[in-house]
């Protein structure tokens, strides 16, 4: 399990990658990261919210009520210009940290 | 004997959602939001195998104390709640000028001096709209909206749209009130029932003063920065 810091610091870069693959909300968001960290990412449910209107407010996502297949409505998040930008730096940054590291370690270090 | 009551879901989210109604810090879209969040949940782990009743505490439990849940949404965005409250407070205040100038209104047109029905008309007419005002009051304390009005109240992102829908039906009441009494004042046979028509026509165009300085707030009040093109309903 990751630290508390580490999971709020990775927070904005994880919910702006997953919304640059297509709108999504809340819950989807939630299940995706627990499934692609096979767990390791832990995020308390009712806490993303106030990170995804965080990033709303800074303009980097925008939301839509629509209506789901089951007939509920959901508030979908989408990727906004801004926020392509913004995952451009966030993605520049975070592999400049993963490759500091991959070299200390002696593991290969990827492209940025 | 065995003392067990049935476990419903439906009153088990209504409880949950009063919990979170008793929370001041958070605004009704996020509450809207929490509560599609839990039925998601509910939903995922009823399919899982667990009982509805196991999946609703299990859900519940993810998505966290209400308290803390306040703690955070405020933290987010700390004048959302007070841009909603202005909202509330405006309709709120244009609703009780409608309330008591449609009132006036009415019970001068149809029985001008009190001659017929004494004061039946005026407590009739009192008493109807606001029993109907506090009953909506009462509901959308308890978070259950009309939903024609529940339009209004989801509608931070333009309340440029609601201050001016507010704008055209105050414009149109003060209107109609400063001519209906002049009407009526015209048609009074005496100096004293004539002057006191275009007191109470006075009366009603300065008591629109407070609800226009709250319009006047709305359209000056800072912008949320969602852009919902989409008001929602109930999850």
């Amino acid at each position: 399990m990751l630290a508390k810091d580490l999971v709020a610091a990775s927070s904005k870069p994880l919910v702006l990658s997953i919304l640059a693959d297509g709108e999504s909300y809340g819950y989807e968001i939630i299940q995706k990261v627990r499934e692609l960290s096979g767990g390791h990412i832990e995020w308390s449910d009712g806490m993303l919210y106030p990170v995804l209107h965080r990033l709303e407010r800074d303009g980097l996502i925008d939301s839509e009520w629509k209506e789901a297949d089951t007939g509920r409505e959901r508030k979908y998040y989408f990727l906004s210009s801004d926020g392509r930008k913004a995952l451009k730096t966030e993605r520049q940054q975070w592999l400049a940290v993963h490759n500091t590291l991959s070299k200390l370690w002696k593991i290969k270090p990827v492209s940025i | 004997m065995e003392n067990q009551t049935r476990f419903d879901l439906r009153t088990a989210i209504e409880s949950w959602r009063q919990e979170l109604a008793a929370q001041p810090n958070l605004a009704s879209d996020d509450r809207r939001e929490l509560e599609t969040h839990l039925r998601d949940a509910i939903a995922e782990l009823c399919q899982r195998g667990l009982n509805e009743e196991e999946s609703f505490w299990l859900a519940r439990r993810r998505v966290g104390q209400p308290e803390q849940l306040a703690e955070e949404f405020v933290k987010a965005d700390p004048a959302a709640v007070w841009r909603e409250r202005i909202l509330w407070i405006t309709v709120g205040t244009v609703g009780c000028y409608e309330l008591t100038t449609g009132h006036g209104v009415l019970s001068n047109l149809l029985d001008p001096f009190g001659r017929h029905t004494g004061a039946w008309l005026d407590l009739g007419l009192f008493l109807i709209p606001c029993l109907t005002l506090i009953g909506l009051t009462l509901m959308i304390r308890y978070s259950h909206v009309p939903r024609p009005l529940s339009y209004f109240g989801r509608t931070p992102g333009s309340p440029g749209f609601l201050a001016s829908v507010l704008l055209v039906v105050l414009f149109v009441t003060v209107l109609f009130a400063y001519f209906s009494a002049g009407k009526i004042g015209s048609s009074a046979n005496d100096m004293f029932s004539i002057g006191a028509m275009i007191a109470m026509g006075q009366t009603w165009l300065f008591s629109a003063a407070w609800p226009a300085m709250m319009i006047i707030i709305v359209f000056l009040m800072p912008r949320e920065p969602t852009r919902n093109r989409k008001a929602p309903k109930h999850a």
